[in-house]
């Protein structure tokens, strides 16, 4: 597939963080210390580009906490391998396991 | 939902219901369906985990991220959805009308191609004024100036000093001067190449490190003639040497001299010389070595000079900090250093070729410009006729809830389709008309090198015009299309939109434009073609046409100046005896050549100069029957004879306008000039001529004897008596007799010679000529196109007034009045513009003023004339209706 420009560094901050467990956008926001106004139009970004898809959570889950449901980011394989690239070069991203991740594998 | 919902959460889902509007409608639900969820979310949380006191104000930081990412989506989202769908609406708009699309696409490929391969020759020029050197930004030239000029050469000891006493401001500083060499290679035969001696500090100021081999080392820079090392460049390293690596540490002989090759230089680096390719390159210091020495005399100027400036200095500080040194060296050396120093960029710099280039392209890329503008006219006078026709899907649309905004960008898109085909198509011509680029080379004995490229700046370029050109021709329509009034449009039937008089006017306003334009170009043809046929015409000062010029150099071979001259001698004796011949002699240069022109400073005695004034005098130096040779009529004394020996007194013949110059009142036969330490006596006056250009003023000129002032290099000129051609193998057997190792080169006919003198204005002349050509058919079809729609809407008027009782002849007339109209009034703009602008090139003109009657004259009767035509074909049309036809559809 070919690749677009090298992922800014906030963009993988965000990936990381999502791949860490944050799925939702102001966990992410706690999570990569990045502010609203950034992290939604990246979130936009990122799956329009492949590397993240979203869902709206299930109903019945938010009910129990009377709530409307959220959407929530999971890696895709390429965000996962764009990821891991890109911890190549910021070094100073927390490693975590790969193992860990948390990606998700769209049934086609 | 949540019982405990405080104000302050209302507050912040508030916010994010106000922002719904920011959003695009087609994302709006589940923008603040998640917004809304995310933000619950947090507050519930937070109602769980208290954090503390600022917790929740610092919610309304994260809210406002909310509107951000929805302005974000409707910058984003949206336009890239309505791109799509408009890229797929224009494309089959384009598909569905391919006449229409043809006719557009086939003007502005017209337009954009003729200013991408102006663009890709003047950057292939200016990518030849230096090739491949580190941070050309950077580097100046530098003339010596004195009182009156400034473009004066330098010295050796000058450079020298300059370099060792240069200051802060000044990184570094060569020189360097061109030298022909004949090169052998392992007994070949002799190959003339062209080389500079440089400094030794040359390659590394320049930033060009060979990639094989090295440059010059500082003693080879500053010992004379103890290391004849050269470095070849990659062009002739792969010409001639088949890119041979073990080349480094070969022997080649240049002048007879042994040289051995150290290094090759990177690619695309071609020396100092603008527009050349140069061969090779030897340090300055075996200058002594190959040619008597000019090393160590300050007043001799020869060399050219490039300066390095500190990063961050700009050129009046480091002139300033230099001129310093010069005018300490002037008042050190008061009769042989300049008085001060001159910087230059190096596009204008006299040694790059200064500002006769300079202007030439600025022809180039305005008549190109004015082209492009034209042709630009043209599409958007096709796209408000289609427009007119689309009124009513317009309409439909607006009704439909379509935002004018929308519909600008939606036919904005439509015409950057337009514009990438025609870009494409730009290309397309730009890369046919490459070659063309040859035609206007220059005929002169060297390699001169321009080679446009379709190179990466070039497509940059290419890209820029295109969208300048959708934004020029597209706007206008789109705003109008968009402007339109829902109501008309609906109700009337499309003809009778059609004529509303405000896009009326717009079209017209074009067509008067393209006529202006177009009448600017053709009277600037107009005047380039009359200075064509004057610089054909001009006297150049002799009378012989049937003859030949050939370039000799005795240097190489090894002649010094004693079996220089004898061998001169015995050459023009040989030369007079061949069958044909009717006269011959040589000269250093070939009169009204491309290779420049010499003065010297003088004296004359009788004639006091007025303060401030330098007396400089043009000269070459000539053998005997020279002015019998080319035809220049003697007006008293006698010419050169081969009695005139160095063993006699110095002679010298001098031009009608020196002598009325210099000798006013006297007479000039028996006066005296000193030159150089030496008096020489006035034995001849000459007929002025033409000497260095075919538009110089008459300017005082004298004639050395080549006897007398020796120089190894000179051209043999003959006149003969019929077809010169048939003279060239007889020449040749003659030098093989006389000596094998003196090569002919540059052989050429003097009718060849005297088209040379006028390559510019020809040159200049047939690109205008061209242009204009162009443009008239640009807005001949333009007016056409008007006049023929305008003709159309009028088809029930006309109708009606032939059922009246109009001839056909009234109709005829009517309708040509409409476009003489039009056509008077761009004529009228376009006069004035001319006016104002054909004043630029003054400096180009010969024997025609700027403001020259006939060529304005006649470039308007032209216009006129194609115009008339244009508009009889429709008139004609609208006379042959049937007005019962005509009536019936209203």
């Amino acid at each position: 597939m070919a690749k677009t420009a090298p992922l800014a560094f906030g963009a993988v901050s965000i990936l990381h963080a999502i791949a860490d467990g944050n799925r939702f956008g102001f966990d992410i926001m706690d999570a990569t210390g990045l502010t609203s106004g950034t992290v939604y139009p990246a979130l936009e970004k990122l799956e329009s580009l492949g590397y993240l898809t979203s869902r709206w959570e299930n109903v019945r889950d938010a009910r129990r906490d009377k709530r409307p449901p959220r959407r929530y980011f999971d890696l895709t394989a390429a965000g996962a391998t764009a990821l891991a690239g890109a911890l190549q070069r910021y070094k100073n991203l927390k490693p975590i396991s790969r193992a860990g991740w948390r990606v998700r594998h769209e049934p086609a | 939902m949540s019982p405990r919902r405080g104000p302050l959460l209302r507050l912040l889902l508030a916010i994010v219901d106000a922002g719904w509007w920011l959003a695009p409608p087609s994302r709006r639900r589940d923008w603040r369906r998640q917004w809304r969820a995310d933000i619950l979310h947090e507050w519930q949380w937070l109602t769980r985990h208290p954090r503390g006191v600022g917790d929740r104000a610092g919610l309304f930081v994260r809210v406002a991220g909310a509107l951000r990412h929805a302005f974000w989506l409707r910058l984003h989202v949206r336009r890239l959805e309505m791109l799509t769908q408009d890229i797929r609406y224009g494309w089959r708009l384009m598909v569905r009308k391919p006449g229409f699309t043809f006719v557009a696409v086939l003007m502005l490929g017209l337009g954009i191609g003729a200013n991408v391969s102006m663009y890709s020759w003047v950057d292939g020029r200016m990518r030849h004024l230096l090739g491949n050197v580190e941070q050309a930004d950077r580097l100046v030239a530098l003339n010596g100036t004195t009182r009156t000029r400034d473009e004066l050469s330098l010295s050796y000891p000058d450079y020298e000093d300059y370099r060792q006493r240069r200051p802060a401001s000044v990184d570094d500083l060569i020189v360097y001067t061109m030298a022909p060499m004949n090169m052998r290679v392992d007994n070949s035969d002799p190959q003339r190449v062209f080389t500079e001696m440089v400094s030794g500090n040359y390659f590394e100021m320049l930033g060009a490190r060979p990639p094989l081999g090295r440059a010059f080392l500082p003693e080879e820079g500053s010992v004379p003639n103890r290391h004849p090392v050269a470095v070849i460049s990659h062009n002739f390293w792969m010409r001639r040497f088949a890119g041979d690596p073990s080349i480094v540490g070969r022997t080649i002989t240049l002048n007879s001299l042994a040289f051995t090759v150290i290094g090759v230089a990177p690619d695309g680096f071609h020396g100092t010389q603008p527009y050349l390719n140069l061969d090779l390159w030897v340090p300055l210091m075996m200058q002594p070595a190959l040619a008597a020495d000019r090393l160590h005399l300050r007043s001799n100027r020869w060399l050219q000079a490039i300066v390095r400036l500190k990063p961050g200095v700009r050129l009046a500080r480091a002139e300033a900090d230099l001129g310093l040194i010069a005018k300490d060296l002037g008042n050190t050396y008061p009769d042989d250093a300049g008085s001060g120093i001159k910087l230059f960029e190096l596009w204008r710099a006299p040694s790059m070729g200064g500002a006769a280039v300079t202007a030439v392209m600025g022809v180039q890329l305005g008549v190109a410009g004015i082209v492009l503008l034209i042709a630009c006219a043209n599409v958007a006078n096709l796209l408000l006729a289609s427009a007119a026709t689309r009124q009513r899907e317009t309409a439909v649309r607006l009704t439909l809830g379509a935002s004018r905004s929308r519909l600008v960008q939606q036919m904005l898109t439509e015409s950057s389709l337009l514009a990438i085909a025609g870009g494409i198509a730009g290309i397309v011509f730009a890369y046919w008309t490459k070659d063309l680029a040859r035609l206007f080379v220059p005929p002169a004995p060297l390699p001169i090198e321009i080679n446009p490229e379709l190179n990466a700046d070039v497509m940059l370029f290419a890209a820029g015009v295109t969208l300048a050109t959708a934004v020029l021709f597209g706007l206008v329509p789109a705003l109008q299309g968009a402007a339109s009034s829902v109501m008309t449009a609906l109700k009337d039937s499309a003809t009778a939109v059609t004529a509303t008089p405000r896009r009326a006017r717009v079209r017209k306003a074009l067509v008067v434009a393209q006529v202006a334009l177009s009448l600017v170009l053709l009277v600037s043809a107009g005047l380039f073609l009359r200075t064509l046929m004057n610089a054909q015409s001009v006297d150049p000062g002799f009378s012989t046409r049937t003859g030949l010029a050939v370039a000799i150099d005795l240097q190489p071979a090894g002649y010094d100046a004693v079996r220089g001259r004898a061998f001169f001698r015995e050459m023009l004796a040989r030369v007079r005896e061949v069958p044909g011949v009717e006269a011959a002699t040589v000269a250093t240069r070939m009169t009204l050549g491309f290779s420049g022109s010499s003065d010297t400073g003088a004296t004359i005695d009788g004639y006091t100069p007025a303060p401030n004034e330098e007396v400089s005098l043009y000269y070459n130096r000539v053998g005997s029957e020279y002015l019998k040779t080319l035809g220049i009529a003697l007006v008293a004394g006698r010419e050169f004879t081969e009695l005139d020996t160095p063993e006699r007194p110095d002679v010298v013949i001098v031009n009608e306008t020196l002598a009325h110059r210099y000798f006013a009142g006297r007479d000039p036969i028996g006066g005296r000039i000193r030159v150089s330490g030496r008096q020489l006596e006035v034995v001849g006056v000459a007929r002025d001529g033409k000497y260095s250009n075919i538009t110089e003023r008459p300017r005082p000129y004298m004639y050395l004897s080549a006897q007398q002032w020796y120089r190894g290099d000179a051209v043999l000129i003959v006149k003969t008596a019929g077809d010169p051609g048939a003279l060239v193998p007889r020449l040749h057997a003659a030098f093989r007799a006389l000596d094998p190792n003196v090569p002919l080169f540059d052989v050429r006919t003097i009718a060849d010679h005297l088209e040379t003198a006028v390559f510019v204005q020809r040159m200049v002349a047939s690109l205008l000529a061209a242009f204009g050509a162009l443009a008239l058919i640009l807005a001949t079809v333009g007016l056409y196109g008007v006049i023929a729609a305008l003709a159309a809407q009028r088809t029930p008027e006309i109708g009606m007034r032939m059922a009246l009782g109009a001839s056909r002849g009234d109709i005829v007339s009517l309708i040509l009045k409409q476009g003489l109209g039009m056509t008077l009034t761009g004529i009228a703009i376009g006069l004035a513009g001319a006016f104002a602008l054909t004043r630029v090139f003054k400096s180009l003109l010969v024997g025609v003023s700027a403001t020259d009657g006939v060529s304005f004259a006649g470039t308007t009767l032209l216009l006129v004339v194609v115009a008339l035509a244009a508009c009889y074909l429709p008139a004609r049309r609208a006379s042959r209706i049937d007005p019962l036809q005509a009536l019936r559809n209203e």
